[in-house]
């Protein structure tokens, strides 16, 4: 594998990663306003990922910044290109982010209901968003000759790209009402089963609409040909097993299928581009591609002399983090958050 | 190690190394000249020795609220009021040291920036540092102006001669290197930002000074006057870092990196005025916000009712 393959590769796992560690917390973020009906339970609802969010929020950092490194052209055309996009989601995120600190730093109601709010809203508009863009990158954007993106926000905000948006934001809604019901106890655990279990079949139907109609519509899936492989079926029976184990409450098995839904279903989002970074939907031939697209071979060789030294670092300390944080959040824990 | 690495990438854009240019595109030949780029040795020490002195004037200036009202635990309060005199003063000792160095450095490296803070339109040799100017920037002329003879070569080389090249020289010279076009930077903003930032330097060094005599005699808590001073002296350091960041990158217009690339050709041809004016406008609005708010908590937290602070702090 040459170098350029494996930062595709690399940087396909870093973007995995982000979606499916921030994936249940922005879903938790979403939730807490509903599932928790007084201050102590949203408070419990907020500590289960109060210690993780911000390590989780990390990997979209790294995944920005190894594309800057190792392939400028596609930081550029896209950061350019999704210029009002990102600034919204970057808006959200700011939001969000200041809410976990802010919110119970002050007893008074209304000020805790504001940034309850908040992190809802800062958590759900960016896990519509990123699936809105995950659909732009499969359904190809305008890019001329040079690189540069030709549409506008308008272009992107498409109504196909829009399911997206609303499949990931049911997904990760999800996922985080499953880890709910691993992280709380009594009545907010009872609370998040019901809820998860209810939402289970309209995100199933969604995801195969969305999905099924991409398969004749773009051409992308057309790649993968009439059997589509084990990489997107995997993630299709392993959303549909995340249903049958919460009825029978084997919630850690549908807690780990929903998080292997996800890893599959971008698998083969990035299957399905490479060598491609970003399709043009004007001319293939002005697609960007890991070559054309690339920094020198020195840059990244030095990158994955780097990468080879600190990634095993962040992973065991944000590891170490999570097996800290073990332990189920109770009404009678310390909330730090 | 964060302020580390962001600093080795502005630096890059002060002082470019390491690079080798392939079809007009700069390309990374060399990753440890990049990561020890003489710009990095002296603009790290300094925003680090800046950070500590922000901290430390901003413990300093909680340490006075509560040693003024008398709060309990008294002890507590006299201990972070004595740690934070004695940082405070090597912080801004460091700040200024390693400052001077910077500004030599920049005499070499970057003359038009040094030029342009000092509103020096004509080279001098031997040079004189400005006091006071007000100046005609299109004209490029003094309306008014103080200036000590000689002081700016002395800082400049350490002896008392020495040519510090001034604003038209470097011009022409820049027109003949790279070609017409105006190579000046916005002269008042680099001037006066240099003068705030130094002056708001010199004054804390005076405070961190006062307040560490004040530790030695063991009479700090009972000097009103000191107190009282030192509690708005917490907006100095914010003023010092922040005018000393529009220098550093006002200073180098019209260049994002210098000699190589103009600000003006870095720009996205994809984002639009209209674009940008939205960001920074939505930006603005939004951190004034967590600003208002930020300030509010801290100071609730630090100075307010003793009795709702010890139950934020102990997570109510």
């Amino acid at each position: 594998m040459n170098l350029n393959s494996l930062w595709f590769v690399l940087i396909g796992v870093l973007f995995i990663g982000f979606f499916i560690l921030e994936g249940f917390d922005y879903g938790v973020g979403i939730l807490t306003p509903f599932l928790g009906k007084n201050d102590h339970e949203r408070r419990q609802l907020i500590n289960t990922i109060g210690p993780f969010w911000d390590a989780n929020e990390v990997w979209l950092i790294a995944a920005g910044g190894a594309m800057f490194a190792a392939f400028p052209d596609w930081y550029a055309t896209l950061f350019s290109g999704f210029y009002l996009a990102l600034l919204i989601i970057l808006f959200f995120l700011i939001l969000r982010g200041v809410a976990f600190e802010f919110r119970s730093k002050e007893t008074r109601p209304n000020w805790r209901r504001t940034w309850d709010w908040a992190l809802c809203v800062g958590s759900a508009v960016p896990a519509l968003l990123w699936g809105v863009a995950l659909g732009n990158l499969i359904l190809g954007v305008p890019i001329d000759p040079d690189m540069n993106y030709v549409g506008d926000l308008f272009d992107l905000l498409r109504p196909y790209a829009l399911a997206y948006g609303i499949t990931s934001l049911l997904g990760f809604m999800l996922t985080g009402a499953v880890f709910l019901t691993l992280k709380t106890t009594g009545v907010l655990a009872e609370r998040a089963q019901r809820f998860a279990e209810r939402l289970w079949l309209p995100t199933v139907i969604v995801v195969f609409l969305v999905i099924g109609y991409g398969y004749f519509y773009t051409g992308m899936f057309q790649r993968f040909g009439v059997n589509p492989g084990i990489v997107p079926l995997t993630a299709g029976a392993a959303l549909l097993s995340a249903g049958f184990l919460l009825k029978r409450r084997y919630n850690g098995w549908a807690f780990a299928m929903l998080l292997v839904t996800i890893a599959f279903t971008l698998l083969t989002l990035f299957i399905g581009l490479y060598p491609r970074l970003m399709v043009s939907s004007l001319n293939p031939a002005w697609s960007l591609t890991i070559y054309n697209a690339a920094s020198g071979p020195y840059t990244l060789r030095v990158m994955t002399i780097v990468a080879v030294i600190f990634l095993p670092i962040v992973l065991a300390y944000q590891g170490w983090s999570y097996w800290v944080f073990r332990h189920r959040v109770t009404p009678e824990s310390h909330l730090e958050y | 190690m964060s302020a580390l690495w962001i600093l080795i990438a502005n630096s890059f854009m002060h002082e470019p190394v390491g690079y080798a240019l392939e079809g007009g595109r700069a390309v990374m030949v060399d990753f440890w000249a990049l990561v020890s780029n003489p710009h990095v040795r002296l603009q790290f020490p300094h925003v680090i020795a800046g950070a500590v002195t922000t901290a430390a004037f901003f413990m300093l200036a909680i340490s006075a609220v509560h040693l003024r009202r008398q709060t309990e635990p008294r002890a507590m309060f006299r201990r972070s009021f004595v740690l934070a005199a004695i940082y405070g003063t090597i912080g801004v000792a460091l700040v200024g040291l390693v400052g001077h160095s910077q500004a030599q450095h920049m005499v070499q490296v970057q003359p038009m920036k040094m030029a342009a803070a000092e509103a020096l339109w004509e080279s001098e040799d031997p040079a004189s540092l400005s006091l006071f100017t007000i100046g005609n920037e299109p004209e490029q002329r003094d309306v008014f102006a103080i200036r000590i003879p000689t002081l700016l070569s002395l800082l400049a080389y350490n002896r008392l001669e020495g040519e510090v090249r001034g604003i038209k020289d470097l011009q022409l010279e820049f027109e003949q290197t790279y070609g017409p076009g105006n190579y000046v930077p916005p002269v008042a903003i680099s001037y006066w930002t240099f003068r705030l930032m130094v002056g708001a330097g010199l004054l804390m060094g005076l405070l961190a000074l006062l307040a560490l005599i004040g530790v030695v005699r063991e009479r700090f808590d009972r000097s009103p006057r000191l107190l009282a001073v030192l509690i708005p002296a917490v907006l100095l350091p914010y003023l010092a870092n922040s005018t000393g960041w529009i220098l550093t990158e006002v200073g180098r217009q019209p260049w994002i990196v210098y000699g190589l690339q103009f600000t003006a050709n870095a720009a996205s041809p994809t984002v639009t005025t209209g674009m940008l004016i939205t960001s920074i406008v939505t930006f603005t609005l939004l951190y004034s916000v967590l600003i208002g708010v930020a300030v509010y908590l801290l100071w609730r937290n630090s100075v307010g009712a003793p009795a709702a602070a010890s139950l934020a702090s102990a997570g109510a």
